[in-house]
């Protein structure tokens, strides 16, 4: 859908990630454990988009030669997430 | 940085609200400064066809090279050989389902030079764009880099953090230890198949 010049892609990134703060309060007050993992794969699809568009909005911004160190510097991002999950 | 306030939802907010008085776009206060982007001798039109044009660069690009024009009225008009100019002048173009049909497209280019696929018009950067991400300041740069970077961490901190509290799901819901961890696996099959429908 951000394929679409209309949306672009900012204008996901913002709207799915405010569907996805208000799915994961879905998870903090589930009921039963059904309604649980369906709000968490709900919320894996809802903060999806700015894993899979990220690189490419940051290959926008630099010119060919920066890119590398950008992607280089987004990668660690993604890598830490996972990584400092259990610490928080 | 100015620029990044408008940009925001924030800014779309408040510039929808006051019509384009805070934080106004500069077409909204001088309004002859979309004339750069016109050729001359078409019909002008106002500010709804450049977003409708400018909205399709990314299916079709439509060329109206004209190139004994082109060369001969170098002074006189805007139309600049391949740099960013948005012929206003075809009322064809305000129907998409036309855009395919590189033939019809253009009611002033002629027939042959259709047939030999002349009659595209490439839609450019103008040089030394502001609003071009490749001219921003690093400042900037650096900021929206950051934003994305910190947004995709807290995404996948999402699906880590739910590991610390496994212990209390199985407590609170009397499921197995599988059952729970189901929480995680269909977080990431989430975030697997998100982007088929949204990015594609």
């Amino acid at each position: 859908m951000s394929e679409i010049p209309f949306f672009g892609r900012t204008t996901i990134y913002i709207l799915t990630l405010v569907v996805f703060v208000f799915f994961q309060f879905g998870v903090i007050y589930a009921k039963n454990i059904g309604m649980l993992l369906a709000f968490r794969f709900l919320t894996g699809l809802f903060g999806s988009p700015v894993l899979a568009t990220g690189g490419a909005t940051i290959a926008d911004v630099y010119a060919p030669r920066k890119q590398v160190y950008a992607m280089a510097i987004w990668g660690v991002a993604a890598v830490c997430g996972p990584a400092l999950g259990p610490l928080v | 940085m100015r620029d990044l306030v408008r940009d925001s939802t924030l800014g779309h907010i408040l510039h929808a609200i006051s019509g384009g008085k805070i934080l106004g776009w500069e077409e909204d206060h001088d309004h002859n400064a979309l004339s750069r982007f016109v050729s001359t001798g078409d019909n002008a039109r106002s500010m709804d066809t450049i977003e409708l044009v400018t909205s399709r660069t990314s299916e079709s690009r439509h060329s109206n090279e004209k190139p004994s024009e082109s060369d001969v009225d170098l002074g006189n008009s805007n139309r600049k050989s391949s740099e960013s100019e948005v012929d206003l002048g075809n009322s064809d173009r305000k129907s998409s389902e036309r855009d395919p049909d590189p033939g019809t497209s253009n009611k002033k280019s002629s027939e042959s030079e259709a047939e030999k696929g002349k009659d595209y018009e490439l839609i450019d950067w103008l040089p030394d764009d502001p609003a071009n991400p490749r001219n921003w300041s690093m400042g900037k740069k650096f900021f929206v880099t950051f934003e994305i970077c910190f947004l995709t961490t807290s995404v996948y901190i999402g699906s880590a953090i739910y590991t610390a509290g496994l212990g209390g799901v199985i407590e609170q819901f009397h499921v197995s230890e599988t059952v729970a961890l189901l929480g995680l696996t269909l977080f990431v099959g989430g975030y697997a198949l998100g982007p088929m429908v949204w990015v594609s």
